[in-house]
């Protein structure tokens, strides 16, 4: 029923379409504007021979049913032709506006009641604005038309290499100015809207260093130059490409910002990781594609120049479909990203079938009005979907972060443990053996006559005393001997004033009232200095060193700092530099200790705040007496 | 047999070779005995009870007990015990505490035999015996830096080049830029001078400075 309503509508169309033909088109004195393309009558022109004088005479003039004129690509130069009366009463402006640039090189002719023929002024996309009858974006036609005679407009289409699809529109002069001020400010509000968002994203990624920044903002950029230039605002005076061939400005950028788009949905869209090889190999094709294409735009050779133009959206259209298949694939995969760029697309998933009745893909790309909407629907869509990703990729890796760092301070305590359980063992169990030993030996010494065994066993002796000496000398590194008893600070004394005056020169001091901060945070306390010591001694070639401890009201201040050249790099000695300071840090951390490091010209200092324990603010009383 | 006249003493390490090997040892005096092996903690109040030794050797660290707070117990009920430690330990501070807490002695546990004698007889004399080894060696590093004049006035190198530029009238930035530090370097240093040395102001920092002429 449906379907046979629709025949029916469309035929009443036709037939009021012809019945309109001879009629011409009447302009009153409120007239504002007019759609012309039902009013219209076209003779085609393949062999691009007819001149305006034979138009009328021609016997294939016929009727033009559609809506709008579409032209170029495979449909032959035509003729359009039509009739207007002013009814004005007196002598009026109008405007013709082919409202589309793509028709640049149109001829106009206007023939009045008199049979005289006039040329109206040509306006091509390369003649500066300025240097235009109207100086407008946009290719406009005015003519002056007396009240109440019949005159014939007729416009000549040129070939193109692209299919247009163009409504041509009569306006009252003045009329057309205003609302052309109001579209072209709306136009410019826009633009300058999307070269915001170049700026913010430009700015996010000198801050927050994300490569999906700079290619954000780069394919913005892109896109405001291409509705720019296609817009018809990019005439050679502003654009001032002079090796590029002008009429090829629009695909160029257009190709350019299309590489960028790819660039850009690869990382969005994490294509590396979700995709199969091929499609990522696909992708780098039409990338490379796009720039040999803009390259090639370079060559003098013009004869090629024809063939590029077509390739060039052919490409777009390749790159929006792997662009495409890159969003399925994401969206198949439960990728959020994927999904909010799958809605920029729905105006052209709904758009499609239409458009492939109509065999206008670029219709969508290239229409004026659609063109800034379609930019601000992507900026929009993909800035939002760029935002969430980098949000979610950010939050994500912080508890990665966190998780890393738990479990490096977890392999930290593991390590300490067993170190102490080694040197409790090398302590108590080697040393006894050891020690007993060493006592049967001089027994059985004792018992010897024989001189040269005596002698003998007298060597043994320094042996013995020196793996006595070794054994504490690593049980003591792996662990201090009864370290809670002894407590932090002495052991930090001990450790201090065991380091030779030389290279280094050590001071060790400490102020306050001693507080126990508790085993862990203590032992991790030790270990972080004795890691900063061996850091100066290492790397800092000091002259001078201290390290005091001093215990303030509420926190115990740690204080390393020495006179060398800084923790700079030493040659190759930075990673272990780096190592040491790093694990400083986690343990820091895992006792929730506050590490800060000062580093100038002449040297280092770090300050190490540990919080007192909230259970026991007074003064411990076990080891109050230290020494010094 | 001179049984009675012997002196007992008591050995009191969870390390069993040690402890035999230790027996053995003082066995073969004459004039001493072993009278009881005590491996473990809980054991030794019995066997101090019933054995009354004259002499307890005590290690440091039995299985998480310390044997310094060990020997402390035993010399508050017994206070004619007289009580040595023999450690692995080579730690001054443990040392410092064994004396401080009344016990007798601090013997390291590779000492020679002649000195683990020495020092029984030592303290079975009503002396106390403390192992020189392990005071020699912070005597030693305490010498390298005794002479450290800032040191005695609980200040660093770098707190006193700081004092002094302040006694010179210099800003913080001033003395951050004079001696190439960073200006919170500068203020960290200011707090912890004056909390050290419990000075209010800059004019108490500063006559403090004039008095050691820093």
């Amino acid at each position: 029923m449906k379907s046979w309503l629709l025949i029916t509508l469309l035929l009443l169309r036709i037939s009021s379409a012809i019945g309109q033909i001879t009629e011409p088109l009447v302009l009153s004195e409120n007239f504002t504007d007019s759609l012309l393309t039902r009013q219209v009558s076209f003779i085609p022109d393949s062999s691009n021979t007819i001149a305006i004088s034979d138009v009328d005479k021609n016997p294939n003039r016929r009727p033009y049913f559609h809506n709008t004129v579409v032209f170029g690509g495979i449909n032959p130069p035509m003729w359009l032709v039509f009739d207007v009366v002013s009814s004005k009463s007196n002598i009026s402006s109008f405007i013709l506006n082919v409202s589309y640039i793509g028709l640049d090189g149109a001829e106009v002719f206007i023939k009045d009641g008199f049979g005289r023929i006039l040329k109206l002024p040509k306006v091509l996309r390369r003649y500066p604005i300025s240097a235009r009858q109207i100086p407008d974006n946009k290719l406009l036609f005015q003519f002056s038309l007396n009240p109440n005679l019949r005159y014939t407009i007729y416009v000549k289409t040129p070939r193109a290499y692209e299919r247009h699809m163009i409504s041509l529109i009569l306006w009252d002069e003045h009329t057309f100015l205003v609302s052309n001020l109001k579209q072209t400010s709306i136009f410019f509000l826009l633009l300058g809207a999307l070269l915001l968002a170049v700026f913010v994203s430009l700015l996010l990624f000198i801050f927050l260093k994300d490569a999906i920044f700079w290619q954000y903002g780069l394919y913005v950029l892109s896109l405001c130059a291409a509705i720019f230039i296609i817009s018809g605002y990019g005439d050679p005076s502003i654009l001032a490409i002079h090796i590029l061939k002008f009429d090829h400005t629009t695909a160029f950028v257009t190709v350019l910002s299309t590489s960028i788009h790819i660039k850009l949905s690869n990382n969005y869209l994490s294509v590396k990781i979700l995709a199969p090889k091929w499609l990522l190999l696909i992708g780098e094709v039409i990338i490379a594609s796009c720039l040999l294409a803009a390259s090639l735009f370079f060559l003098p050779w013009s004869g090629i120049h024809g063939m590029l133009l077509s390739c060039c959206y052919q490409l777009l259209i390749f790159a929006e479909l792997y662009i495409f298949a890159c969003i399925l694939l994401g969206m198949r995969r439960g990728h959020i990203p994927a999904i909010i760029y799958f809605v920029r697309f729905l105006p052209f998933i709904i758009g499609l079938p239409l458009l492939l009745n109509l065999q206008v893909l670029d219709y969508i790309y290239q229409s004026l009005e659609l063109l800034l909407g379609a930019a601000f629907f992507e900026v929009v869509f993909l800035g939002t979907g760029i935002g969430f990703s980098y949000y979610k990729t950010r939050k994500a890796e912080t508890q990665l972060i966190a998780k890393l760092n738990q479990t490096q301070a977890q392999v930290i305590q593991t390590q300490e443990l067993e170190r102490q359980r080694i040197a409790a063992d090398l302590h108590d169990d080697l040393g006894g053996t050891l020690s007993t030993i060493r006592r049967k030996i001089s027994d059985i010494r004792l018992r010897l006559t024989d001189i040269e065994i005596i002698a003998a066993f007298d060597n043994l002796e320094p042996l013995i005393t020196k793996s006595g000496d070794d054994l504490r000398r690593i049980a003591h590194n792996l662990m201090p001997p009864e370290f809670e008893r002894i407590g932090v600070a002495t052991s930090i004394e001990q450790l201090v004033r065991a380091i030779p005056a030389k290279p280094v020169r050590f001071e060790f001091l400490i102020s306050g009232d001693e507080h126990k901060l508790g085993l862990e945070t203590e032992l991790n306390l030790y270990r972080i200095t004795s890691e900063l010591i061996q850091n100066i001694l290492k790397h800092a070639r000091a002259k001078r060193a201290s390290v005091q401890l001093i215990y303030y009201d509420t926190n115990l201040t740690v204080m390393i700092e020495d006179d060398g050249i800084g923790y700079k790099i030493v040659g190759g000695d930075l990673s272990s530099t780096g190592i040491g300071l790093k694990n400083s840090k986690l343990r820091a951390d895992y006792i929730g200790a506050n590490l800060t490091t000062e580093t100038s010209s002449s040297g280092t200092m770090i300050i190490l705040e540990i919080p007192y324990p909230s259970s026991s603010y007074e003064p411990a009383t076990t080891n109050k007496d230290f020494a010094g | 047999m001179n049984l009675p006249q012997r002196i007992k003493i008591l050995l009191v390490d969870d390390h069993h070779i040690f402890n035999d090997g230790l027996k053995r040892l003082i066995d073969e005096q004459p004039d001493f005995r072993v009278c009881g092996q005590v491996f473990s903690a809980r054991d030794l109040f019995y066997i101090v009870e019933s054995q009354r030794p004259d002499l307890v050797l005590m290690d440091v660290n039995l299985q998480g007990v310390n044997g310094i707070d060990l020997g402390k117990k035993v010399l508050d009920t017994y206070p004619k015990i007289k009580i040595m430690v023999l450690t692995m330990y080579n730690q001054f501070k443990l040392l410092e505490e064994t004396r401080k807490t009344g016990l007798h002695g601090y013997l390291l546990k590779d000492a020679p035999t002649p000195e683990l004698l020495l020092a029984l007889r030592t303290v079975l004399n009503g002396k106390f015996y403390f192992d020189s080894k392990v005071t020699q060696s912070l005597q030693h590093t305490e010498d390298a830096f005794g002479d450290d004049f800032a040191n005695r006035l609980n200040l660093t190198f770098r707190e006193v080049e700081i004092i002094s530029l302040i006694r010179k009238g210099f800003t913080n930035e001033e003395i951050a830029d004079q001696l190439h530090l960073s200006f919170f370097t500068v203020k960290t240093h200011r707090k912890n001078i004056h909390f050290k040395l419990g000075l209010k102001n800059v004019a108490e920092l500063i006559s403090f400075a004039a008095r050691y002429d820093l």
